[in-house]
């Protein structure tokens, strides 16, 4: 069973009179997370593994001065943490003094997001999970398609402790569901998919039957050849790219002239392009304290097509004379003013995108991404969709597609996370560099 | 203490099967140590699966710890210390597996956490379309261990620190502005794993990270390059072998060449790869697309599936007939070789790719027969004990030719190629056909010689056409290991630490793409 949220205070202050006991002197900071994680997963229509888990996480950090040392462990019964204490202290006091290193926060007042937390998850058993699970199942063996999927849910409390006062204590919860189909011919995949804190909204079924629509969609695609393209990207696909640029925007490596961003002010992007960061967004339900148990508060990356805001440690904020910025959960790209029939409908000659798999750097200078496309690609042609085609690697700049953006869906979906929304968008000369005969 | 195989069969009811089968009397593995505790635990586990009428169960006591020390620039970055401990149990009923972890290392909570499991198996058992069958296998009782001289946590962590900064310190001594970073991670995983089928295995395994690469910046423009040398699983010594401190003048000099070079120019070039290259490239092409829980669509979900399907054994031409490429969970050093799997399978070496014709996959005791095959080719991996155990790969390695070639004899035969130092950039699709990696360092090769360092390369491929175009294999004494401590599989995920050996090896005539190129790679 996870600790309950007494348990949960009891055992960071134990950490802290631990420490203290060592060292009087010594700052603190402990992270401790307990949660039950359950997973369920199929494939070719049937369940294959199923589990079920008590995860405790117990992290400590000891810093005399300069000097620091973290440990980590999952056991928290008293004599283990008094172990892992003692262990820290030690390796603490041998460590050499890091200049980086930032005192640990004090106490700070964080408001509860209730959106993060859903007892129904909580109370999901086995026998509840496998009803969900059958429902799930149904489409593809009715329509003989090859399912696989994968359920999981988390349940737990979060929390953070500091010698100079800090405590938070927060419950969480998350759930995420997914679906492939594959037709029997091989030629064609879909998918479908969940993600939220709470179970509201989850539809086993229907996420099996956007699958295998999207599945039987896609099937016999036709050949098209590599080259600069107008795309549509349906949510995932334009989550994976938001996700890229956010990773990227850091402020000390712009400062420090190893990154896209280093010396480069003004509109950088569409000024259709909006990318921020809310705890209290109930789109984006996510914790409202970071890592390091600071409180969060909203927090715009691009607004406009302008970078307003970098991700800044706190020592690098100290360094530079700006404030830290960042350790959000997730994001949420704005939604545009169109519907995603209207986003198809003003493309001649595209290509539609479902998602992208395996995206990773390729050069740094000019956040050059490649990656594939996967599970429903299709020619756009007149304002319609034209037919399957095959798949493609891309090799494009994350930058110039957000800066190339001409159009955004209304509506924004969780297609990447709880606590990230992103709207279908069109973007145009997206290279769509080699043929892939994956499907 | 130390306890005898008889007590624990005794403990667990299974005395009379053993004897059966002819393994009574005390255990002959050397060093099997059982506490009291784990015995009970081990008891608990599996007396509480075989009473509620399990087929077959499991249990893994299983702790992990891992050490990372690392500096950027001139101070410290970060020492941490971690630990993760607990008990897996795995139940098979009714022909579903279920599974449940706790940790707890008590045999109250293991009973617990058996019956959960247990309660699993049984929900999702009327889901299932064909009942879940295991493969035979030995019941080994045995201890395997990592051969290593010195353990590296046994060294002093300020040592460690010392050193890195000594590399780091070398690595900016450089006329533009420069930025260092180097670490090394220690990694530990012991784990006691039994069976209702007499099984009693206890591992340690030891591996070792170290790392380090020199961003350079100079006029708006920056290049990185990190050194070659590869995760091991061995001890402390595999510093002194790796060339891990000598190698940091050489990487700092390389990156000033890296930043003065010009942009390649893309179009077909032959490809030699150094060892710390195309391990990568075997992962990603030969290693992922054997997994036989891949090729059938247990992976569909997440990673995908493979064009390599049962239907091709025997039949692919998936390389050229000089190529074999082999799984190997004995390779000395290798981060996935181990005595046995999680499944309790004794490991082995088998080919995947044999003289180019596709042979072989990756197997556990659930998937034999799936294909055919009586036996296990060992290949179950749990990253913790929280994780349940499923198909991970195991080392894959190109076989040296049977000739003294090494790469300036490469080298020296090439007419019009690019000679690629370490890992960079990779992605593969998820059929693994197209593919796309860069490097480290790269040499325009023109007329049997080095002519010039390039940057901003990249190849990319086709699995099945990069493999035919294999034209050039060195030989044994080059032959060297590259590494992944986290290669990503499953849901959830899980990571599984490999290596692939290889030597210096040529490819005809491979796409190679300009990465900074205005009209696009």
């Amino acid at each position: 069973m996870p600790l309950s949220v007494k348990q949960l205070k009891e055992a960071m202050q134990q950490v802290l009179s631990f420490a203290r006991a060592l060292e009087p002197k010594a700052q603190v900071f402990v992270a401790l997370d307990s949660a039950n994680q359950a997973h369920v997963r199929f494939s070719r229509n049937e369940v294959t593994t199923s589990g079920e888990v008590d995860q405790g996480h117990l992290a400590v950090t000891v810093m005399l001065g300069q000097r620091a040392a973290t440990s980590t462990s999952n056991q928290t019964d008293a004599a283990s943490m008094k172990a892992l204490v003692e262990r820290t202290v030690r390796l603490a006091r041998l460590a050499p003094e890091d200049p980086e290193l930032m005192p640990v926060l004090g106490a700070e007042k964080v408001t509860t997001n209730d959106a993060a937390f859903d007892a129904a998850i909580e109370r999901l058993d086995a026998t509840g999970r496998a009803a969900l699970i059958r429902e799930a199942l149904g489409p593809g063996r009715e329509r003989q398609l090859a399912t696989a999927g994968f359920f999981a849910t988390w349940s737990g409390l979060i929390g953070k402790a500091s010698s100079a006062g800090l405590l938070h204590v927060h419950p969480a919860t998350a759930a995420q569901f997914s679906v492939t189909a594959r037709t029997a011919s091989g030629t064609g995949s879909g998918r479908g998919q969940f993600h939220g804190r709470r179970l509201t909204g989850l539809e086993p079924r229907a996420v099996a039957e956007r699958a295998c629509a999207t599945a039987k969609a896609s099937e016999g695609p036709r050949r098209l050849e590599p080259g600069r393209y107008t795309v549509v990207l349906e949510p995932a696909a334009s989550a994976s790219l938001a996700q890229a640029l956010l990773d990227s925007m850091d402020r000390r490596a712009a400062d420090e002239g190893r990154s896209f961003f280093a010396g480069k002010s003004g509109p950088l992007f569409s000024e259709l392009v909006s990318l921020s960061s809310d705890p209290r967004n109930p789109r984006t339900p996510m914790l409202p304290f970071d890592g390091e148990g600071r409180a969060l508060s909203a927090q715009p990356w691009i607004t406009k097509g302008v970078v307003s805001g970098l991700a800044t440690s706190r020592y690098w904020a100290k360094k530079s004379g700006t404030q830290p910025v960042g350790g959000h959960g997730g994001f949420e790209l704005a939604g545009g003013s169109v519907d995603r029939a209207a986003l198809i409908a003003g493309v001649k000659r595209g290509v539609l995108i479902s998602r992208f798999w395996y995206t990773n750097w390729v050069e740094a200078q000019n956040l050059l991404l490649t990656g594939l496309t996967r599970d429903g690609t299709f020619l756009i042609e007149n304002g319609e969709i034209a037919g399957p085609v095959n798949n493609f690697r891309f090799n494009q700049s994350v930058a110039d597609a957000f800066a190339k953006c001409d159009a955004l869906s209304t509506d924004v979906e969780a297609a990447h996370d709880a606590e990230t929304v992103t709207p279908a968008l069109r973007t145009h000369e997206f290279l769509l560099a080699s043929v892939s005969e994956a499907v | 203490m130390t306890l005898s195989r008889r007590h624990f069969l005794t403990s667990t009811g299974l005395t009379a099967a053993a004897v059966l089968a002819g393994r009574s009397g005390l255990v002959e593995a050397r060093g099997l140590v059982v506490d009291t505790v784990l015995l009970a635990v081990i008891d608990a586990a599996l007396s509480t699966a075989r009473a509620a009428g399990a087929a077959y169960a499991d249990v893994r006591v299983h702790r992990r710890r891992e050490e990372n020390v690392s500096v950027r620039d001139d101070h410290p970055a970060g020492t941490s210390d971690s630990e993760r401990y607990g008990v897996g149990v795995r139940v098979l009923k009714d022909g579903a597996w279920g599974f449940a972890s706790t940790s707890r290392v008590d045999p109250k909570e293991v009973q617990l956490a058996t019956r959960k499991a247990l309660a699993i198996a049984t929900a999702q058992a009327p889901l299932r379309q064909r009942p879940i069958e295991l493969a035979p296998t030995p019941a080994h009782v045995d201890v395997w261990q990592t051969p290593l001289e010195k353990d590296p946590f046994k060294i002093p962590v300020a040592d460690k620190l010392e050193l890195l900064l000594s590399i780091s310190q070398t690595l900016r001594k450089q006329k533009v502005t420069a930025f260092s970073e180097a670490s090394l991670s220690s990694r530990l995983e012991w784990k006691l794993f039994a069976s209702t089928d007499g099984a009693l295995i206890e591992q340690s395994i030891t591996r070792l990270g170290p790392s380090y690469a020199v961003t350079l910046v100079k006029d708006g423009d920056f290049v990185q390059r990190g050194w070659d040398g590869q995760a091991r699983q061995a001890g402390w010594e595999y510093l002194a072998t790796s060339r891990f401190v000598e190698d940091a003048e050489r990487v700092a000099e390389d990156a000033r060449e890296k930043l003065a070079a010009p942009s390649v120019e893309p179009g077909r070039k032959d490809l030699i790869l150094s060892p710390e290259n195309l391990w990568l490239t075997i992962h990603e092409s030969v290693g992922h697309p054997t997994e036989l829980d891949r090729a059938l669509g247990d992976e569909a979900n997440f990673a995908g599936t493979s064009f390599a399907t049962p239907e091709k054994l025997k039949v692919l031409q998936y390389a050229a007939p000089a190529v074999t490429l082999y799984a190997d969970k004995t390779t000395p050093g290798g981060l996935a070789t181990c005595g046995y799997d999680d499944d309790g399978v004794k490991t082995g070496r088998w080919n995947l790719v044999e003289q180019g014709r596709f042979v072989g996959y990756q197997t556990t005791r659930e998937q034999a027969g799936w294909i055919g095959e009586k036996a296990s080719r060992g290949c179950s991996y749990a990253q913790d004990h929280a994780s349940v155990p499923f198909q991970r790969m195991p080392n894959v390695s190109l076989a040296p030719s049977n000739t003294s070639l090494g790469v300036k004899d490469l080298i020296a035969a090439t007419d019009d190629g690019i000679y690629v130092l370490g890992d960079g950039s990779w992605s593969i699709d998820h059929q693994r056909y197209n593919f796309q990696f860069t490097g480290q360092m790269f040499y325009e090769v023109k007329k049997g010689k080095v002519t010039r360092a390039l940057r901003d390369v990249a190849y990319q491929s086709n699995t099945l056409e990069f493999w035919n175009a294999c034209d050039l294999i060195g030989g044994p004494g080059e032959w060297r290991l590259g590494s992944a401590f986290d290669d990503g599989k499953g849901e959830p995920m899980q990571s599984n630490p490999v290596s692939h050996g290889c030597p210096p090896t040529r490819f005809k005539k491979i796409n190679v793409l300009n990465t900074r190129a205005k009209k696009g790679a």
